[in-house]
């Protein structure tokens, strides 16, 4: 009997040969590529009871020397970002075709390598999910920035390029220079890379001067989690094509960024450290300036898809902050907007992917009055447009008010202050874009279309659906978040 | 497993004799195509014993043979301890596998008529490398290092009919490693007339009783210059790039993976067991040098590699920068108590004889199918040619070491030796490293994946299996090694602790 975490590893390694296997055979390919995702998704779902029972599974895969091995452990936040992942995969992959055969033709070039690629950044985001020590994590993470190169590159025009580079450089340099060396100076001092719940390094002599140094190198590190200067590559990525924007650079890579950080913050450092070293100090101002500069530019974007990617970054640092700040209640909003954001985000991006596909509009100005000819799609966007600012009734309300909730309890009022105002930008941002949809008039000369094919409109209903349900019934996320710490 | 019989107890001499015999009959035994089979059946058999040799040290500890039955330290002696064994045994695998791809790369890269000569140079290098490697005699060290030094530049002249330059780059290697041997000869020579033996062993014993005199001193500069030449450790590594661009792709992949390991072998040989008295040759200043010297190969070979416009240039810059590394976890290895930086300079020295080897043959698959690597030639290969440039890529990623490759092992080691033993700035500078490989291995991924295909009405398609197989052999072990690593780290940890056991 082979253990639920290696399997979830091996269904998406399945899920990234078989494109290649099946070239010959569409149909099957693209019964697979549905497939696989949803087998992931009954695995993953199938842990969830013995996590939530705190039961633990763990397997070891490979022992590499003396406190060095590949293992993996389920616990609440990787099975947070698991569920995550392997849900939004199912219907991303749905959107896909909606948004490739469309665009590209029914036998694009290069798809196989676009699908088998998107099965490897879902085998890194669950690897990372599931790793147990950061020697696992480490590896998961390269493999995520490796296997979405291909994808942010699909286009191979000159711009792809450019941005291929920048993704490249940004991600792997910050990982090597910053990650690799916490994770080996981290390895020296504690003599083991393993995960604890309260930190190794709380029970080691390490000095707080070392602490410190530690807590900027990893949180730099990561930089996936897209904390200034290291955002760049996250709007350069939007030369991708929309669902990979969709899936990886709202849901998979920047989460996986954001998970690293939290997870090195409860299971590395420790919180207890965290509060009140001056690294954290550093980390926090960064994330809080970080916050309040991508509202900002995201403001002056006029491309719908770059506007949403500096809405990400700006929400991404929330969950830095609030893993920084480290009272249980900002670890707890911050662990639950990794779902609650991602619901909302990839509302948002399939709408734009939608929009694209029915009327090849990219350019916010060309879509005022849009909704009245996709009314579908227009209100699904304004229901993810409510979610990702945090209004109620949509899912996004819970994560930031636990993330306002611990900044209140930990007395930091500037936190707070940017968070409240950040949120006001997010309106500014957002809104208009869903109101002049329906309310504004229709610009002269805009060409005919209707809405997208229903293929594209049946994903983006179920994400838009799934906001309004986890609501009213947070469920399973908010109590495996509620685990985490 | 002892399938030597009474054999057994010559396998060090054995090591030696077949390859040499082999070489000796080549030219009699095998013309045209049956050389080939000689020289595979040969290293088959070389390639046996060595796994054999280093399964026995493990099991009882070093060997030391006298040749001839003359007793030491008068006569010469064979000494095999884990390194040598290490060593020997990556000189023969990566020899028996690049032994194999040569089957087909010879056929149009040689002259018909020099086949005989090729095979019987080919093999006589393998048997200097690995005399070097097995000896326990200094002056049989530097005849060793005379019969391998001179077949390779004849192997790499034998590169003219493809690319007159060869015999320029043959040249200018004869030139310097001339000037490289004679300074180790010089040196042994200094060491003989303190000492009066040539036995390591012995050697190590009376340089210990006697008090370092200007002699000494001079044999120590002597040696560290012409080792600096055989590593080609920056700067003195200008007779490489071109050397390993021009010669027979299959001896590129030889000398990439294996010469230059040899050389450190020396350096690891003579500084921390022959020479390893109180005084030591890694003294600061020594250290500073080594280095130095290692960081900025590092920095200017990865940073030079990003800027060449062929595939094996490229492939040739970046080893300099690899044998940096090496060089780097040797020089401060004996600073290091826990030995980390010792066992990731032994790890890297086979991780990047398997990646780099691995990495010439496919550029020697470019060069059969296109009659060149030049970069502009290569736009959109990863189309036509997907398993040639993905084992490119494969070995590009372990230049870079990326987790699950076994530059990612070797890397891990030799920094957690650098921040344990003090240096951290050298660590940033070995990251950097890695930073810069990204580039140079990404100027390859974009040829190859993004850029579209050229039309020069050459045929595109994929490799024969002849050529194919061996260049993912030596990708594949160190994939594999990169994600089952225990074996070979702690092979490399024994090694690296009988190392510094040595030097006291």
């Amino acid at each position: 009997m082979i253990s639920l975490p290696l399997l979830a590893l091996l269904i998406p390694l399945v899920g990234a040969l078989l494109p290649w296997l099946l070239r010959r055979s569409p149909t099957v390919r693209n019964a697979v590529t549905l497939l696989i995702p949803l087998l992931l998704l009954v695995t993953v779902v199938k842990m969830v009871p013995t996590v939530l029972a705190q039961e633990a599974i763990e397997v070891t895969l490979i022992s590499v020397g003396p406190g060095l091995s590949f293992a993996l452990e389920v616990d609440a936040l990787g099975m947070l970002f698991a569920l995550v992942s392997s849900s939004l995969w199912l219907l991303n992959s749905l959107f896909s075709f909606g948004y490739m055969y469309p665009i590209h033709g029914n036998s694009f070039e290069g798809q196989e390598r676009y699908w088998s690629c998107f099965s490897l950044a879902i085998l890194a985001a669950i690897g990372i999910a599931f790793s147990a020590n950061l020697l696992t994590l480490f590896f998961f993470y390269e493999l995520m920035t490796f296997s979405t190169w291909p994808l942010v590159t699909h286009s191979k025009t000159a711009e792809a390029r450019r941005s291929g580079r920048i993704y490249l450089g940004i991600l792997l340099g910050s990982s090597t220079l910053l990650l690799l060396t916490a994770i080996i100076w981290t390895w020296i001092i504690t003599g083991t890379l393993d995960f604890s719940p309260g930190g190794i390094l709380a029970s080691s002599d390490a000095t707080p001067g070392q602490i410190s140094m530690l807590i900027v190198l990893f949180f730099f590190g990561a930089g996936k989690s897209a904390i200034f200067p290291l955002h760049q590559w996250l709007p350069r990525a939007m030369v991708a094509p929309t669902p990979v924007s969709a899936l990886l650079h709202a849901v998979a890579v920047v989460k996986a960024g954001v998970f690293t950080v939290l997870k090195i913050a409860t299971s590395v450092i420790g919180t207890d450290l965290l509060i009140g070293s001056w690294g954290a100090e550093v980390v926090a101002w960064t994330a809080a300036f970080t916050i309040l500069l991508a509202s900002l530019i995201a403001l002056t974007r006029q491309q719908l898809k770059e506007r949403l990617a500096y809405s990400t970054i700006s929400q991404l640092n929330y969950i830095v902050l609030g893993a920084v700040v480290a009272f249980p209640a900002a670890i707890e909003g911050a662990s639950l907007h990794i779902a609650m954001h991602a619901f909302g985000k990839i509302t948002l991006f399939f709408a734009a992917g939608a929009i694209y596909v029915a009327s090849r509009k990219t350019s916010v100005d060309e879509m005022a009055g849009i909704g009245r000819r996709m009314p579908w799609t227009m209100t699904a966007f304004l229901i993810g447009t409510v979610s990702v600012i945090g209004l109620p009734p949509m899912c996004g309300m819970w994560s930031k008010w636990l993330l306002a909730e611990g900044m209140i309890a930990a007395h930091q009022w500037a936190f707070l202050g940017a968070l409240l105002l950040s949120s006001l930008l997010s309106i500014a941002y957002l809104m208009p874009i869903a109101l002049r949809a329906f309310f504004a008039a229709e610009s002269e000369g805009s060409s005919e279309h209707g809405e997208a094919p229903w293929i594209c409109r049946i994903p983006l209903l179920l994400s838009a659906a799934a906001c309004l349900v986890l609501f009213l019934w947070p469920g399973v996320f908010a109590r495996l978040a509620g685990m985490v710490g | 497993m002892n399938f030597l019989g009474a054999w057994s107890h010559h396998l060090p001499v054995l090591l030696v004799l077949i390859p040499l015999i082999g070489a000796v009959l080549s030219p009699i035994v095998a013309r045209g195509s049956r050389g080939w089979a000689w020289a595979f059946l040969t290293m088959v058999a070389t390639a046996t014993v060595a796994l054999e040799l280093l399964l026995r040290i493990r099991s009882s500890g070093p060997i030391s043979y006298p040749l001839g039955g003359w007793n030491l330290p008068f006569g010469i002696e064979l000494y095999v301890d884990l390194l040598s064994a290490i060593i020997a045994l990556v000189v023969a695998g990566v020899g028996l596998v690049v032994t194999f791809y040569a089957r087909t790369s010879v056929r149009f890269e040689i002259p018909d008529d020099r086949f005989g000569f090729f095979w019987s140079l080919w093999l006589l290098a393998i048997t200097g490398l690995i005399g070097i490697v097995i000896t326990g005699d200094a002056f049989n060290l530097y005849v060793m290092l005379e019969i391998s030094s001179l077949t390779i530049y004849g192997l790499i002249a034998m590169g003219r009919m493809r690319d007159r330059r060869a015999l320029t780059a043959a040249f200018n290697y004869l030139i310097l490693g001339s000037i490289g041997a004679a300074f180790i000869l010089i040196a042994i020579g200094l060491l003989y007339s303190e000492t009066g033996t040539l036995n390591m062993a012995d050697l190590h014993r009376r340089l210990g009783a006697i008090e370092a005199n200007a002699t000494i001193r001079s044999a120590r500069a002597f040696l560290l210059a012409g080792l600096g030449l055989k590593m080609a450790l920056f700067p003195l590594h200008l007779w490489m790039p071109a050397a390993y661009s021009r010669a027979p792709s299959a001896v590129a992949g030889l000398l990439a993976a294996t010469a230059t390991k040899v050389g450190i072998y020396m350096a690891m040989r003579f500084f921390y067991t022959v020479l390893a008295t109180d005084e030591g040759i890694l003294t600061a200043p020594n250290v500073l040098i080594l280095s130095g010297c290692a960081g900025a190969a590092i920095v200017f070979g990865s940073a030079t590699a990003a800027r060449q416009r062929s595939l094996s240039l490229l492939l040739a810059f970046s080893s300099v920068a690899q044998i940096g590394y090496i060089v780097l976890g040797m020089a401060i290895g004996h600073s290091d108590p826990t030995g980390y930086a010792m066992t990731g300079s032994i790890l890297h020295i086979i991780s990047h004889a398997l990646m780099k080897g691995g990495l010439f043959l496919c550029a020697g698959i470019f060069i059969w199918r296109l009659g060149t690597n030049d970069f502009d030639q290569l736009a959109g290969i990863g189309r036509r040619m997907p398993w040639t440039s993905a084992a490119v890529v494969a070995g590009g990623l372990g230049l870079i070491g990326v987790p699950g490759t076994a530059g990612f092992i070797s890397k891990l080691f030799l920094l957690r030796g650098l921040f344990e033993s003090g240096h951290p700035l050298l660590a940033v500078l070995v990251l950097t490293g890695s930073v810069l490989a990204a580039i140079y291995t990404w100027r390859f991924v974009e040829i190859a994946y993004l850029k579209p295909p050229v039309e020069n009405g050459l045929d595109h398609s994929e490799a024969p299996l002849g050529m194919l197989i061996p260049a993912w052999i030596l990708i594949g072990a160190s994939l594999v090694i990169g994600f089952y690593p225990g074996p070979i780290i702690e092979i490399a940890s024994e090694a690296a602790s009988t190392l510094l056991g040595g030097s006291g």
